[in-house]
């Protein structure tokens, strides 16, 4: 009586595991090795490549201030001022550099991003407003 | 003789089994499965919107409605998501963050929908890899958008903190759409 109880339990769960396995018509795994390798290989060179970008960091001499791709405005990073950028009437951010970094103290753009940069002082370093199609950028 | 008979039986059901779940939905099933997937995601954008993510690029996010991308692509097919990811992006743009957000998710998931299709076909990467592509292939269609409005190109310099976070999230959401398939049947 045990024997035949035990049996039908085992072919209850044999055919539950089959259920299970049928809902993809294989048995197909949910991640593998290629995959292993794709995310760790992305995650490795961008994080070397942040890395060596700030490792060589080059303190920035000009602020460059282009305005949807044409130059506004070339300023030095050495003297403390406050400009105001404002191509279109609508539209402003207002651009401070003191200490020898550059930020964005105000602006009229809908989500104020551009304002939250911070230790914006070297080469390649960038500051953008996109609904203002205005990008500060760190030069020599 | 009566095992045979169960064992037979079995297989029959095995088959029948089989075939409805590698057969797509269509008609009615499919009109209906594309509403519940289209709020799904919507549901899924909402709680995306409420994590703030300050890249200078907006619409960058978790990339959390791509969850539904993913499973609809493998369950409904290419054109039921489309379908489902236009009507998606168009009502949260409206409903949940500004209307800009609009062109640049339409442009990332455009470049992600391509790339994923394309993966899967080509049936290297299992599904975790496809949604790792897709992620960064929406970054990536968002910084082309962004950079051509722009008409500065100083944007792509992005690409590396938001590939990051796409290969990270994109692995997660690929590990959760293959559990839901693998455990949910349509």
């Amino acid at each position: 009586m045990n024997d035949v109880s035990g049996e039908n339990m085992k072919e209850k769960r044999d055919s539950q595991d089959e259920s299970i396995n049928q809902n993809d018509g294989k048995k197909e795994k949910i991640i593998n090795k290629a995959d292993i390798i794709l995310g760790l290989s992305i995650i490795l060179i961008c994080a070397v490549f942040l890395l060596v970008r700030k490792i060589i960091k080059k303190p920035g001499y000009t602020v460059k201030i282009t305005v949807a791709g044409e130059v506004v405005m070339e300023v030095p990073l050495s003297e403390d001022a406050e400009y105001i950028i404002s191509k279109s009437e609508e539209k402003y951010n207002i651009v401070k550099v003191s200490d020898g970094e550059v930020m964005v103290t105000d602006a009229n753009c809908r989500d104020h991003i551009c304002m939250n940069y911070e230790d914006v002082d070297s080469v390649g370093e960038t500051i953008i407003c996109l609904p203002h199609k205005m990008v500060i950028e760190v030069c020599e | 003789m009566v095992g045979n008979e169960e064992s037979d039986n079995k297989i029959n059901n095995e088959k029948q089994k089989q075939d409805k779940s590698t057969q797509k939905p269509s008609g009615n099933r499919l009109v209906a499965l594309c509403g519940v997937f289209t709020a799904l995601a919507m549901i899924l954008s909402y709680l995306e919107s409420l994590v703030p993510v300050s890249v200078a690029v907006p619409g960058i996010k978790l990339g959390l409605a791509n969850l539904i991308t993913i499973i609809s692509l493998k369950k409904l097919g290419l054109k039921p998501t489309i379908v489902i990811s236009v009507s998606r992006i168009v009502l949260s743009g409206i409903l949940f963050s500004n209307v800009a957000v609009i062109g640049y998710s339409l442009a990332g998931a455009a470049l992600s929908i391509l790339v994923m299709l394309i993966t899967s076909k080509i049936k290297i990467f299992s599904i975790t890899g496809i949604s790792i592509c897709g992620a960064i292939a929406h970054n990536f269609g968002q910084l082309i958008v962004a950079a051509i409005f722009l008409e500065n190109a100083r944007i792509f310099y992005y690409m590396s903190v938001l590939s990051i976070a796409g290969a990270v999230f994109g692995c997660i959401i690929g590990l959760v759409a293959g559990s839901i398939m693998k455990n949910i049947n349509l």
